[in-house]
Formats: C-alpha cells, structure tokens, sequence
C-alpha cells in the first residue's frame, strides 16, 4: 500500500500528467461543444434523445488517447532521470516495484476517466436541461461511461508497457503517438476493405468502437453495418492487447538492468 | 552500527572485468573513502553492494548479509548516486514520495531538509537546482531513515569550497556518531582531510586497503636544496649515502631525505645555503602511483593486501 501511495505521488507531483489532463478534458469538451453546436443548428426540433446524449459522451473519444502518453512518459522518466534506483533501494523486491506503478497508473487511468467525464457531463448536462429541462438516458449512456473508464485504463496500461518495452522517452512517445494517429491506419484500410469489423482486430480501433459503435449504427441505418464484433467481443480484443503488452513490459522490466 | 564487507568481489560485463577479486571493509565510527580513477569500478562496486547489480563472484554484505536480504534495507543504508531526480518535481515532494514508500513522517521530512541545510528550497523544482543543491537533497533522501551506514557515490562533486567544507565537517560528525561512512572519489586530495581509511583500486583491482596515517607515511620526506656550492653540496650528499635528483635550476637539486639531516649535514661543512624547502612529493603522488595506468598485474593469493583497515601497511603490488 505505501508503495502505491509513492506511485501515485510520483504521478501526480510532477506536471505532464496533470497538463496532459487538462489538455484532454479542453479536447473532449470542445468535441461535445461541437457536436452540440451542429445539434442546434441542424436541428429545430426542440427535442432531445437518449442517443443524442450517449453521442456527446462518447465525444471524449478524441481525448482518450492522450492518457497513454501518461503511462508512456509515467515508465520511462524512472530511467531517463535515473530515479529508478531509489525505487529499488526502497524495495529490492522488482515485482513488488512494478505491481505498484501497474497499480497506480490504472488508478490513474480511472482518475484521469473520471475527470474527463466529469467535464463533459457538466457541459452537456447544463445543455440537455436548458434545451429541454431534463437529460434522457439509456443504458448505452451508461455503457459509454463505462466504456470511457475503460478504454482510459487501457490506454494508459499501453502506454506504461510501451515505454517499459522501449525504455527511451522520447522513442515510446513517438511510437505511441506515430501508430495511434497514423500507422494503424495503414492497418485498418486494407483490413476495413476485407470487413469493416476486422478493423476492431487493431487496438486503437478496438477501443473507439468500444465508444462509438452505437453512435455510429445509429447514424448508419444500413442492415447488417457494424464496425465490430460487438461489445464484449471487443472487450476482448482491448484486453488482449492490453495484458499482452504489459506482459512484455514487466518482462522487460523485471530483466534489465536497474538505472 | 553496520559494517560493510565486501568479499572477493568481481563483476564481469561480458568479456570485461570490470572489478576483480575485490575485498575490503567499512568500520563503524570511521570515514573510508574509496579511491579510484574514472572506470576503476567504484560505481560499480557500489552497485553491487547495493544490489543494484549482481556479482559475478564473491559478495558485498552489510552486517553479514546482502543488501536485497536486509529486513528494512532503507532503514539501514543511506545511498546517494549520481542523478537520482526528476527535475520538474520539489525537492519537498521527492522526499515525501521516499518517505511514503519506507513509511516515514513529515518530521524525518523536515529533519532530513534542515540537515542538509536546504529548508529554504524545499518548494523548489530540483531541475533549477546547483549541481550542490542536487547533492544536498540527495544526502537529505539519504538520510531521510537516520541510517546507521551511508554510501556516497562522488558527493564532493559540484560543489563548492563552502559546500565541500560542509559536508566534511558532517561526514566527520555521522562518523563520530558512530556511523559507517563509506564515500567514492576520484581525487584524494578531496578526502584526505576527513577520511579515517582509504581504499584504492584501479582497473578494478585493489592498489591498497589501510588507514589514511599508514598511508600517509608512505609518503617519502623530499627537501629541495638550493646553493652557489651545487658542485660540492651534491657530491658531498652523495659520499654520505643521501639519493640526490636534479633540480629544476643548475644551482638546485632535490634530495630524498628530511630538511634537518641535510641542512646540518650541509651546515657542518660550510656549505652556504640560498634554500631549503620541502619537496613537493605528497600523498596525491602515492595516489598517482598505485593508481598509475600501468597494466594491473594479477595478484597472487600471497599479495593479496589484507582485508580491512586496521590489517596492515599498505599493499604496493609491484608494477612492471
């Protein structure tokens, strides 16, 4: 427990993660602003749905990403600032070192989620009870928060065993930021070709359908359109992506040297 | 009180022995200072003894056991290394999280802060930190537990005259305390004041283990003569069995012994003198010549110098 404690000291006392949340709920709130703007222009009806609302949340698709820098430079700054041998000298024991720093940055994660929701629902709750004095809700509005906590432990789980896989700051942010904004799509175009849902196969891709799936189906009325396999089977796929790569992440760890 | 040992350590990296067969000890009450040129293995010894690194053979223990085998490792060894920081976090905050992980309170914080004299920055980023503040809030982390053994990897690097008279007048006071004090440096003349024993390697090999006054009187007495009777004053020396070098002048000359046997020798015979000054011949020249880039000869069981400070003179292994 304390040393989970120094974890989420070590996290929350320096400023990346902290500007790196910011920045987030600013994206995710300017994406729900957006939308709500396109909303009231196109649309007189004074009305509105419980899909309407689940679409502005999961709104916060475009700021989840960020999390996995937090992970990615939460790993490796241990070694660029040569910290990491104080964390041994308090607990010769590795595993007990990296079951804390897991531990914490999916705390984080949850955290960082949970701000980023906070965020958006004050934004589009204050809207929903203007326009219409209450907020409808359905149960994939309550799918897509918790899918937002989700895809935000995940992302941030990537980034830790990234930069744990990588060890170089700037080489696991780099990665991380060229594959999620770019390279996966070299992926998914010839996949999406083959069957749209086999693009759900990529982790990035896995973690936006997780969120907007439903959003999507909605505005697609085509039978049988589907960009994934559904939700549990996609939970799956995160899953597997995720505890794969930490796997090799504490592997790595546990066999390098300590700086 | 805790002594360390370390045991016949060597550490290979690949084909590279970077320390071999390396043993010595640090007492209690005592300042030791390990000696040794950049690349001699100091670090890397203090790794090892830290359990920062495995040994390749033999073992560094503390009080009979390995560092990762102590109950409260950070309760016994205070360690500070080279980095160490993440410049963007307070100097307050790096102790905390130290303090939160080995479970101590807000009073060993402030104590720590007040010890290394650095209070006042204590709600400063480390990253606008001297490269003297840095090494004052690593000896506060180091003794943020009171450990009764310190190891300090360099720590009169960086800073300045007034720093490097602080901290030797506190390693002198944790030792006196009865602490263990072992501190690495590349430069003896850093450590001869206020070391008690004196450890040297070079190319990871032992050059001597003994205390700083054995060392000290390795130390050959060497006065500097100087007079318009050169000619005579040298061969009359010589006749009397004194070893005479030439001097950096036709009128002077340097002689192995001690100014009162050669002035009155001189005296006796009438000899006028211009000057008779002590040689420049000091312990950094002993240093300089046990540490000296000659291949390190493999020591044989027999030479292997003794263990410990109190076990003998200093070990000279005799150098192609």
């Amino acid at each position: 427990m304390r040393l989970l404690r120094a974890e989420l000291l070590k996290l929350w006392t320096v400023r990346t993660p902290r500007v790196l949340l910011a920045i987030a709920a600013l994206v995710a709130v300017i994406a729900a602003a957006t939308q709500i703007g396109i909303i009231e222009y196109r649309d007189g009806d004074p009305t509105l749905s419980a899909g309407q609302v689940a679409g502005l949340l999961a709104g916060a698709a475009a700021a989840i990403p960020l999390a996995t820098f937090i992970g990615a430079v939460g790993s490796t700054s241990g070694i660029r600032h040569r910290t990491e041998y104080l964390d041994h000298l308090i607990t010769p024991t590795r595993w007990q070192q990296v079951g804390a720093r897991v531990g914490a940055y999916l705390l984080g994660g949850l955290l960082f989620a949970g701000v980023l929701l906070a965020a958006l629902l004050v934004v589009i709750l204050t809207w929903a009870l203007i326009r219409v004095g209450n907020v409808p809700w359905s149960s994939t509005t309550t799918r897509i928060l918790l899918g937002v906590a989700l895809a935000t432990s995940a992302y941030t789980a990537i980034g830790l065993a990234v930069g744990a896989i990588f060890r170089n700051q700037i080489l696991a942010v780099g990665l991380l930021g060229g594959w999620i904004f770019a390279i996966e799509a070299f992926f998914v175009i010839p996949l999406a070709l083959i069957d749209l849902r086999l693009t759900s196969l990529m982790p990035v891709q896995a973690i936006q359908a997780l969120l907007i799936d439903d959003a999507l189906n909605d505005l697609v009325d085509e039978p049988g359109f589907a960009i994934s396999y559904g939700v549990w089977p996609t939970v799956g796929i995160i899953a597997v992506w995720t505890i794969g790569l930490s796997a090799i992440g504490i592997w790595r760890t546990l066999s390098s040297d300590i700086e | 009180m805790a002594t360390l040992s370390v045991e016949g350590l060597t550490k290979r990296f690949g084909a590279v022995e970077a320390v071999s067969n390396l043993s010595f000890t640090a007492e209690p009450g005592r300042v030791t200072a390990f000696l040794g040129p950049n690349g001699s293995g100091k670090t890397t010894t203090l790794r090892v003894v830290l359990g920062l690194a495995e040994p390749t053979e033999g073992a560094a223990l503390i009080d009979g056991q390995r560092y990762q085998d102590l109950e409260r490792p950070f309760h016994t060894v205070g360690a500070l290394l080279d980095g160490g920081f993440h410049p963007g976090r307070r100097a307050r905050d790096h102790l905390r999280i130290l303090a939160t992980a080995v479970g101590v309170g807000d009073d060993r914080i402030d104590a720590a802060l007040a010890f290394s004299e650095i209070s006042y920055a204590a709600k400063r980023r480390v990253g606008g930190f001297s490269t003297g503040m840095k090494q004052r809030l690593g000896l506060a982390a180091a003794m943020l537990t009171d450990p009764p053994l310190l190891i300090l990897d360099e720590p009169l690097n960086g800073l300045d005259p007034e720093g490097i008279q602080w901290l030797r007048r506190t390693l002198r006071s944790l030792a006196d305390d009865g602490r263990t004090v072992l501190l690495s440096s590349h430069v003896l003349a850093e450590t001869e004041q206020i070391a008690d024993d004196v450890v040297i390697i070079s190319q990871g090999h032992l050059r001597a283990d003994a205390s700083m006054a054995e060392l000290a009187r390795q130390v050959t007495a060497e006065v500097r003569v100087r007079t318009p009777e050169a000619g005579r004053a040298r061969a009359l020396l010589v006749d009397n069995g004194f070893a005479v070098t030439p001097g950096d002048t036709a009128d002077a000359f340097i002689v192995d012994s001690t100014g009162v046997e050669v002035g009155e020798l001189l005296s006796a015979a009438g000899i006028v003198l211009h000057e008779l000054s002590p040689g420049e011949r000091r312990l950094e020249s002993v240093y300089f010549q046990l540490v000296s880039d000659l291949p390190a000869p493999p020591l044989p069981a027999a030479a292997t110098p003794p263990a410990g400070p109190n076990a003998g003179p200093v070990t000279e292994p005799e150098l192609p």
